[in-house]
């Protein structure tokens, strides 16, 4: 590139004068060190495949397949201090489903979703709307410690079972400065059976009807529905509609 | 003035004398590497400019997510795979496939041949790059991590890679040196094994997708072999050659070397699913892989005795030269990445570092502090070989050397540790993961001062290159800083 | 090694082991893997996984375009090993079958933000949602996500007032008299696809968990 004008030969290639020879091997003789080393890594590995392979089966995702662990269990009551078990368990729940919008700080969002700290809500005598809400969700307008809301709040009927419904309301009635009696999972169960029959969310002026406290709750649905009642009402239906009421229903 | 060879038997007392014509038929070789090997350089260089800056801006919206969000080519989960295929594809390879040609070229003992092969596959691989990074901006990432280029960028870079191969195949066909030395095997084998792993990969994910999960097995394989199977050879090979070549010594052991070779070719391989432990995947799929992790401890050991045993004692050559400063750098973090990996694909380990932060800490001193050392350490060689010009700034060199080092500490240890923080709070499920995300922050901060370090030892070197590189276009000129062996030719000296 | 030829077999027996072993066995098992069938309480046939609708199928598009695979999981590690389901971002850890009809499969490696394998069951609110992706900070305070306001538009509000689905916007977020922000199309497809992601549902080879004993009464029957 420069014109072949340069004179000093031996200069431009001062790289490739300087240079060492290219490489070679040595021969040290392979440490035996090495070799046991490997020995004890291939047995280690021979009993590792051995042990968690699940058998090479496609359906076999836990590794201890030799004595497979049963389903899980949830971590129940009993055994340490099932109060503050119950508390930590709410804490959690509260953390996973409902902290999104009401907020680590019970306090919502402005306009949005409505505040849980000191809302007459929450700090009913009783439990009875509470958990309906937790249940089957929320929508429709609602007045909270004063403010306006109208959003819609999922039903969670399927999401928690009874123990953690009873104790995310216990945590939520006893958070932030919040304090009011605790909610059993007896009662929640109650209420769940209750309304068993009922779809759909509820809306605040339906909730108003319904006392705090008290018993096991009436069914706020409209009118009275028996059982049997409900079979008579489906028996009139025609097959194509029990079929898209079983459809919608299973949802 | 005294002959070449007496001026280098001066030079060198004890060493092997050498034929003068044999180091002209070096220089033959050199000048014929310069278009193609410089072309892969300079792209894989300024691919590394554009890679380090969308990785500051990756982090910097790491810890400040508000930063440059109303556009959304530039919103965090576009950048981040366009800064991991620009320096992966872009500058990794690149390089990698420049320094690659140079070594074959070298130790095969054969001129470049077809050149203009080289030049135009280097040409292909630029545009499919720049047409792939564009379109992950765009929105057409896969969302495959490590091959997130769209379906219409890849084929071009294949066309590319073909043509690499093929010259590969035709230099080793036509090699002078029979014996093979350790270099060119992983060369070799790095070539043969990536166009194999990348025609995979396209066609069980994006041609003909697989059902389900198993997009995920063959996912993992592949971006686990582009480190282990194409990076990790080229690295080594480069280590292999410019440690002994430097200090003028034989490598420690030839056993050792075929052990470590054909352990890292049986092993390597085997541990991609190592990333889906706890994911769904069949328990065999998962043990097998944390076994070929564990079983790299004999490759990993015995490259590094290799190594390190051939450094031992000529450390004080450190302080002369740029290459063996990067290249044994590199081999330490080598080291260092490997066995870190297979203490993290343990299942108990892994439940605590993997989905943090860690991961990325790993990942950069593998492909940064193992991979990009030795690439500069090899470019501190090649370049000036080719072109007949020294580097004009020893400042811009320290300036590289401690930025990046610096950098790489900064970088690796900080966030290697607020990842295993991160993980165990995760796994404490009474800490609100709110709470786990506000302790990554000030991990994450250092993280980008870190980065801030690296660009600058990036700016540094392409600077010194630019600099060099517009002296080839100059008539040539006595170097005004005598380079670093610490000799002064009795040539230069007194001129 | 003098031998060229020894070392390309070498090179290809190794490279081809894994092959063999983590590409095409894994396909032969898993790779024609369907729905399960099983019948409710009605007698009705039910497949898991059920494919997407088609706004929740495009909804997975602008998932895969827009990156959220680099903070966002979707896989539930088993009970015991790590804490996803003692966090509830799962009753049971994922498996292969979950996983059928996704293209391309997007388990995620990082948690910067939580796992999303079952947001459909713990987050339907399309308001919730749509007032996170626009800006997590209305939601979700001193989060790490980016905002995504080029999902929404900025207009003017029209004579009768707000859009139903305009986001309720409120002190620092309000974007002034007269104006509304309205989440685009892929916004709500985003948003359809995000509650479609739920896995608790019983297979044979993942059970979900039985419930714990209720102390004081009897559960219902799950």
């Amino acid at each position: 590139m420069d014109r072949g004008e340069a004179t000093d030969v031996t200069a431009m290639h001062a790289a490739i004068v300087r240079e060492r020879p290219d490489p070679v091997e040595g021969h040290e003789p392979l440490n035996l060190w090495v070799v046991v080393f490997i020995a004890g890594l291939l047995f280690w590995a021979g009993s590792y495949l051995t042990q968690y392979s699940g058998g090479f089966r496609s359906d076999e995702f836990s590794e201890a397949q030799i004595n497979p662990a049963p389903p899980p269990v949830e971590a129940g009551g009993g055994a340490d201090d099932p109060a503050a078990k119950a508390a930590k368990e709410g804490a959690i729940v509260f953390s996973t489903y409902c902290a999104a919008c009401h907020q680590a700080d019970g306090n919502g969002v402005a306009g949005q979703f409505p505040p849980l700290a000191g809302s007459e809500w929450v700090l009913a005598d009783g439990p009875n709307r509470m958990v309906r809400i937790v249940l089957n969700g929320l929508k429709g307008p609602i007045k909270v410690k004063g403010g306006d809301y109208n959003n819609q709040m999922n039903a969670f009927r399927d999401s928690m079972d009874d123990r953690q419904i009873a104790n995310v309301l216990t945590y939520v009635r006893n958070s932030w400065g919040n304090k009011a009696s605790p909610v059993t999972a007896a009662e929640v169960v109650a209420i769940r059976t209750a309304e068993a029959a009922r779809t759909g969310e509820w809306t605040a002026e339906e909730l108003e009807k319904i006392p705090a406290s008290g018993g096991t709750a009436e069914p706020a649905a409209v009118g009275t529905l028996t059982p049997e009642a409900l079979k008579e009402a489906l028996k009139k239906l025609s097959p194509d509609d029990l079929k898209a009421l079983l459809q919608d229903v299973s949802k | 003035m005294s002959s070449p060879s007496k001026t280098f038997s001066a030079l060198m007392p004890g060493d092997l004398p050498e034929d003068s014509s044999k180091r002209a038929l070096l220089a033959e070789i050199d000048a014929s590497c310069r278009v193609p090997v410089l072309f892969f350089v300079v792209s894989g260089l300024l691919w590394l400019l554009a890679g380090t800056a969308l990785a500051l801006v990756t982090s910097i919206k790491l810890h400040s997510p508000g930063f440059l969000a109303s556009w959304e080519f530039l919103t965090f989960g576009r950048v981040r795979p366009a800064h991991l295929n620009t320096v992966i594809y872009g500058f990794a390879s690149q390089t990698g496939i420049g320094v690659t040609l140079w070594l074959m070229c070298r130790l095969c003992r054969v001129p470049f041949v077809a050149p203009g092969l080289a030049t135009v596959a280097a040409l292909f691989w630029n545009i499919g790059l720049t047409v792939g990074v564009v379109g992950i901006l765009m929105g057409d990432s896969t969302s495959i991590e490590w091959l997130e280029m769209p379906r219409y960028a890849t084929p071009i870079l294949f066309v590319s890679y073909a043509l690499v191969a093929v010259w590969a195949v035709i230099t080793f066909r036509l090699r002078q040196e029979r014996q093979l030395y350790v270099s060119q095997w992983y060369l070799l084998a790095a070539l043969l094994w990536f166009p194999w792993l990348y025609a995979t990969a396209q066609i069980m994910l994006l041609i003909d997708p697989a059902r389900g999960v198993v997009q995920a097995a063959v996912n993992w394989w592949f971006a686990h072999n582009v480190l282990g199977l194409w990076f990790t050879p080229i690295g080594l090979a480069a280590i292999y050659y410019f440690i002994p070549k430097v200090i003028g010594r034989p490598i420690h052991s030839y056993y050792l070397s075929v052990l470590g070779f054909w352990s890292l070719a049986l092993f390597y391989n085997w541990n991609g699913l190592h990333h889906l432990t706890g994911g769904p995947m069949p328990a065999w799929m998962i043990t097998v892989s944390i076994v070929a992790s564990v079983m790299m401890l004999i490759p990993v050991t015995t490259v590094a005795i290799n190594h390190h045993l051939t450094m031992w004692g000529h450390f004080e050559k450190l302080r002369h030269s740029p290459t063996l400063r990067f290249v044994v750098l590199g081999a330490v973090c080598y080291t260092a990445t490997s066995l870190q990996g297979v203490a993290n694909s343990f299942r108990g380990i892994s439940e605590v570092v993997h989905f943090t932060h860690h991961t990325i800490a790993h990942a950069h001193l593998g492909l940064y502090g193992f991979f990009t050392m030795v690439m500069f350490g090899s470019l501190y060689y090649i370049v000036p070989r080719i072109t007949q010009r020294e580097w004009p700034s020893l400042g811009l060199i320290s300036i590289h050397f401690w930025g990046c080092f610096l950098g790489l500490v900064l970088y690796v240890a900080p966030l290697s540790l607020g990842g295993i923080l991160q993980g165990l709070a995760m796994n404490d499920a009474s800490v609100p993961f709110m709470k786990v995300v506000e302790g990554t922050l000030p991990w994450l901060q250092i993280r980008t001062l870190a980065g801030l370090l690296l660009a600058l030892g990036h700016v540094a070197f392409v600077a010194n290159l630019v600099w060099l590189l517009a002296r080839v276009f100059g008539p040539y000129r006595k170097p005004v800083v005598a380079i670093l062996t610490g000799i002064e030719t009795p040539a230069i000296a007194g001129k | 090694m003098r031998y060229g030829p020894l070392l390309f077999l070498g090179i290809l027996f190794t490279l081809a082991s894994s092959w063999v072993g983590l590409v095409l066995m894994p396909n032969r098992q898993l790779g024609s893997l369907v729905a399960n069938s099983s019948t409710n309480a009605t007698g009705a046939i039910v497949l898991y996984p059920q494919a997407r609708s088609g706004e929740a199928q495009q909804g997975a598009e602008h998932y895969r375009s827009l990156g959220c695979i680099y903070c966002h999981s979707q896989q539930i590690r088993p009970d015991g090993f790590g804490s996803d389901i003692a966090r509830g971002w799962g009753k049971r850890r994922t498996v292969a079958r979950d996983y059928v009809y996704d293209k391309p499969v997007m388990l995620g490696t990082s948690r910067t933000g939580p796992d999303l394998t079952n947001i459909g069951e713990r987050q339907s609110d399309y308001a919730w949602h749509y007032a996170h992706l626009y800006d997590p900070q209305i939601t979700s305070k001193g989060s790490l996500m980016p905002p995504y306001p080029f999902l929404f538009q900025k207009r003017k509000m029209g004579q009768g007032g707000p859009s139903p689905d305009a986001l309720k916007l409120a002190g620092e977020f309000s974007v002034g008299e007269g104006w509304e922000v309205v989440p685009k199309p892929a916004a709500r497809q985003l948003v359809e696809y995000l509650r479609s992601l739920k896995t608790s549902f019983d297979l044979p080879e993942a059970p979900l968990p039985k419930a714990a004993e209720v102390t004081d009464a009897q559960p219902p029957a799950k």
